[in-house]
């Protein structure tokens, strides 16, 4: 390949055989001509390829592609028309068999071709733009066959009615189907669109049409859906077996308009059967089987969920304004909890956990938990049962489980600044009266408060455990002190508790007993000598007391009792016999106090270690008490419990609803500062939503109580009103 | 004028030796000359043409005739075209080097549809 050679390089002519006989072109195609016809009449084996190719591809190479491509467009044609007729004329049901026959001959035969017309097929269709010759085998069996005036609608119904019989419980040839099937496919999309799956939808929804309304005549909610899925998986299946998957989505959509979509709205509503019904029964089967059907239509999951909502809202306002059940707080909160579990077992075993459907639950028990003003204090007193008594026996985990479900419940709490006042107080009750369990479980429930709610929510909660560690270190030192001098008169445990940390009220101190005044003094005098600058008041309306007493026959008993209880008793040391006003004036308890201490002393069974006159249940102003000497038990140890309500009565509800209400002031006032001092300037509406958006987390503020506290910064001059506007507010530094 | 060249399948077996006798091109070939047509007879390895060519895979599994014993009838002029294209299935390479033979395995390459030996003629006569 040197330069030089390359000059020399010249093209000869290009020598095409040229071809001498006029008939060649001719006699050459009849040829072909007749090896067509032989393989349309299955004598293929004695055919010879190459002659037969060599004698196309020479057709091709001599410009006679034309009328070889023609040749063939005719031949054909005139076959498929024979093959035509003999398809009309097979009689009933073997028509789909033959026609299916017929066509796999026809592939076949039309593959020996493309073969014998490789040349042609490579070389002169795609330079004069005609269509393959295997395409073109196809269009014309479509044109000459299925859009065969006599086959068309003929092929269209028998294949209908095939399905029909499936769908009615009839076995039919699955194969032939897939066949006829796949054939209409091969033709093009748009054939087994037009000419199969569009009037195929049709009659099924037709038919689905109707038998759901049927169905829905005789059925209840659950029978109904248990075959509306039946049908459903029968129509995928059919588009595995035999139809082309595309079809699928169209085909499930039909049955899920017809049979859903049509009637979702009377099955979910159906009396005794329905969605409600299934709920309350626990049906979780059923409810899965209505999730995973509805899910299929576009609304069907919102149906669901909004009668499963209002259900529960239902439910809950009922549970929580029956005032039967307001009467035992655990019992309450056990209710409010075995209705969460149960709605979540749903969510969890029929509603594929969705989340839509845990926030429509959470939703709608915020919306009936915060109907009930006391729904905080119950929570509270729930709490308090557990950790008193309830968690004897019960593992770590459990305790776990149980104060997680609280958790839970708090969370929905709009009010929780009223939870932490009540908790506060029933967790002071628990510490001071020894009652509670598990000093672990109450650790465990503080710090979920303090990760729901922060540190500030928490803070006094853990300074009431601080101060009980402290008050243990104190009697240590103060016994250690004061030593033999005490080993005489009775011993005293007190506990220290910080003024702020504690629901302490400032009570008005009752007359101690003299025996009791001496060593609380001693207590006193060291306290004050450890820790200079503090103040000391004893809080009598806390605190417990073991007594020994004497009966009648020398019956010796150890009494369990209040501070005042103990006021009380001692004053029977010097008497037999004292009326209502005397103890009162002895004592200096506080009235309601008074009544109900003389009511535990004096009219509780098996605990009366006092005789009141006249027998009542109630204490009148003019009772009079005496020292029960038939005093008997058959322990030696007694424990008088206070009457307490375990549920605050309505006047001490009041008060603490007063409290709270004090104590959200300063909080508001707060948030008013806080925000005004990044903002400077803002109006009126903005400020009550940013209040109430900071807050949300303790408790909704009322916007009336904002506008006072606003009114109250602006005379602290905190604040000011704009001139121009009156419903700006300005902040000044 | 016309050739029949009997192409007389290998068994698997012998391929290897076939490629290697065809390699030494022209010892192998056996030719019989008579009259109109004569005849040439070369012994091929089925798999090895029908993977380069279209024209033989079809030949080979069409359902005509043609199973074993294959014949294939050509012009005079075609000849040694055709040895040469064979040599190509093999060996990957051309006898021919001047342009008019290159041009005619071309056209024989064409016609069997050996794609791969058209693609290298003409990428031999365009470097010429």
């Amino acid at each position: 390949m040197s330069a030089p050679k390359k000059k020399n390089f010249q093209i000869e002519a290009f020598k095409h055989r040229v071809v001498v006989d006029p008939k060649y072109a001719e006699k050459t195609w009849k040829i072909l001509e007749h090896a067509i016809h032989e393989i349309y009449n299955h004598n293929a084996s004695g055919l010879s390829f190459e002659e037969l190719y060599r004698n196309a591809y020479n057709m091709v190479l001599h410009k006679f592609g034309e009328k070889l491509y023609s040749g063939l467009v005719s031949t054909m044609t005139a076959h498929l028309k024979e093959i035509a007729k003999h398809i009309e004329s097979t009689q009933g049901g073997l028509f789909l068999e033959e026609l299916n026959r017929i066509w796999a001959e026809h592939n076949k035969a039309l593959q020996m071709i493309r073969d014998i017309l490789m040349y042609m097929d490579r070389t002169f269709i795609p330079s004069t733009h005609k269509t393959p010759v295997h395409e073109l085998g196809l269009n014309l069996w479509r044109d000459n066959i299925i859009h065969s005036s006599k086959i068309h609608k003929r092929l269209q119904d028998t294949l209908l009615e095939l399905v029909q019989h499936e769908r009615t419980g009839e076995v039919i040839n699955r194969g032939l189907m897939r066949n006829v099937i796949q054939m209409l496919m091969d033709l093009g999309s748009s054939v087994y669109q037009e000419d199969f799956e569009k009037p195929f939808l049709d009659v099924s929804a037709d038919f689905y049409r109707l038998e759901s309304q049927q169905y829905i005549e005789c059925c209840d909610c659950g029978d109904y859906l248990k075959k509306a899925e039946k049908r459903l998986i029968e129509e995928i299946e059919r588009v595995s077996h035999y139809l082309d998957t595309k079809s699928e989505p169209k085909l499930t959509n039909v049955v899920e308009k017809e049979m859903i979509e049509s009637h979702m709205h009377r099955l979910v509503h159906m009396e005794n059967s329905g969605l409600v019904n299934m709920i309350v029964n626990d049906k979780y089967e059923d409810l899965g089987r209505m999730y995973n059907l509805f899910r299929r239509v576009s609304t069907g999951l919102a149906l669901i969920r909004d009668v499963m909502t209002s259900h529960i809202r239902e439910i809950g306002k009922q549970l929580v304004t029956d005032p039967e059940k307001l009467k035992d707080p655990v019992d309450f909160v056990q209710r409010l909890l075995d209705e969460k579990d149960k709605h979540d077992k749903i969510i969890s075993s029929a509603f594929n956990n969705d989340k839509t459907f845990q926030n429509a639950l959470n939703s709608s028990f915020e919306f009936f938990i915060n109907l009930n003003p006391r729904s905080p204090e119950f929570i509270s007193l729930f709490v308090d049962d557990k950790l008193r008594k309830g968690l004897k026996g019960v593992t770590e985990e459990d305790v776990e489980i149980i104060l997680d479900k609280v958790m839970m419940l708090f969370r929905y709490l709009q009010e929780k600044d009223v939870f932490e006042k009540y908790y506060k107080q029933h967790l002071a009750k628990r510490l001071l009266s020894g009652k509670t369990v598990s000093d672990d479980a109450e650790r465990s429930l503080i710090v979920k408060l303090k990760t729901e709610c922060g540190y500030q929510f928490t803070s006094k909660l853990e300074g009431m455990f601080t101060d009980m560690k402290t008050s243990q270190d104190t009697m240590q030192g103060f016994h250690a002190a004061a030593g033999a001098d005490l080993a005489e008169g009775p011993s005293l445990t007190v506990q220290v508790l910080t003024t702020g940390s504690w629901p302490t009220q400032s009570v008005n101190t009752c007359n101690l007993p003299s025996e009791i005044l001496g060593v609380c003094d001693r207590f006193k005098t060291y306290y004050l000598g450890t820790h200079t600058g503090r103040r000391l008041s004893w809080q009598t309306n806390m605190g417990t007391a073991d007594l020994k007493a004497t009966f009648g026959k020398g019956q010796k008993h150890e009494l369990n009792v209040s501070t005042y209880q103990m006021c009380i008793l001692m004053l029977f040391n010097k008497a037999d016999r004292m009326s209502y006003k005397e103890i009162e004036q002895a004592t200096e308890i506080p009235a309601s106090d008074l009544k109900r201490c003389l009511q535990s002393l004096a009219c509780v069974k098996g605990k009366n270690v006092l005789r009141k006159e006249p027998m009542s249940k109630d204490i009148a102003e003019d009772d009079a008490f005496y020292f029960n000497d038939k005093f008997s038990s058959k322990f030696y140890k007694v424990k008088i419990g206070t009457v307490v309500a375990q549920k605050e009565s309505e006047p001490e509800k009041q008060e603490t609803r007063q409290r709270v209400e004090e104590d959200r002031k300063p909080q508001i006032e707060a948030a008013i500062v806080r925000i005004m001092k990044s903002r400077r300037v803002l109006d009126h509406n903005n400020i009550v939503a940013e209040v109430t958006k900071q807050l949300q987390s303790r408790f909704l503020p009322n916007p009336v109580v904002i506008k006072k506290r606003i009114e109250s910064l602006i005379e602290r001059e905190f604040l000011e009103r704009d001139k121009t506007d009156r419903k700006l507010y300005r902040y000044l530094a | 004028d016309y050739y029949l060249f009997h192409l007389s399948n290998v068994d698997d077996k012998r391929e290897e030796a076939a490629i290697g006798r065809l390699e030494e091109l022209p010892p192998n070939i056996v030719m019989t000359k008579s009259h109109p047509l004569n005849v040439r007879t070369v012994n091929i390895s089925s798999p090895i043409l029908a993977a380069k060519s279209g024209f033989f895979l079809k030949l080979f599994s069409n359902g005509t005739e043609e199973q074993r014993y294959v014949i294939v009838q050509i012009h005079e002029s075609e000849e040694a075209a055709l040895m040469d294209l064979l040599k190509f299935i093999y060996c990957n390479s051309l006898s021919s080097k001047t342009p008019s033979g290159l041009v005619d395995v071309l056209m024989a390459a064409d016609k069997f549809e050996v794609s791969s030996c058209m693609r290298y003629c003409s990428n031999e006569l365009q470097n010429q």
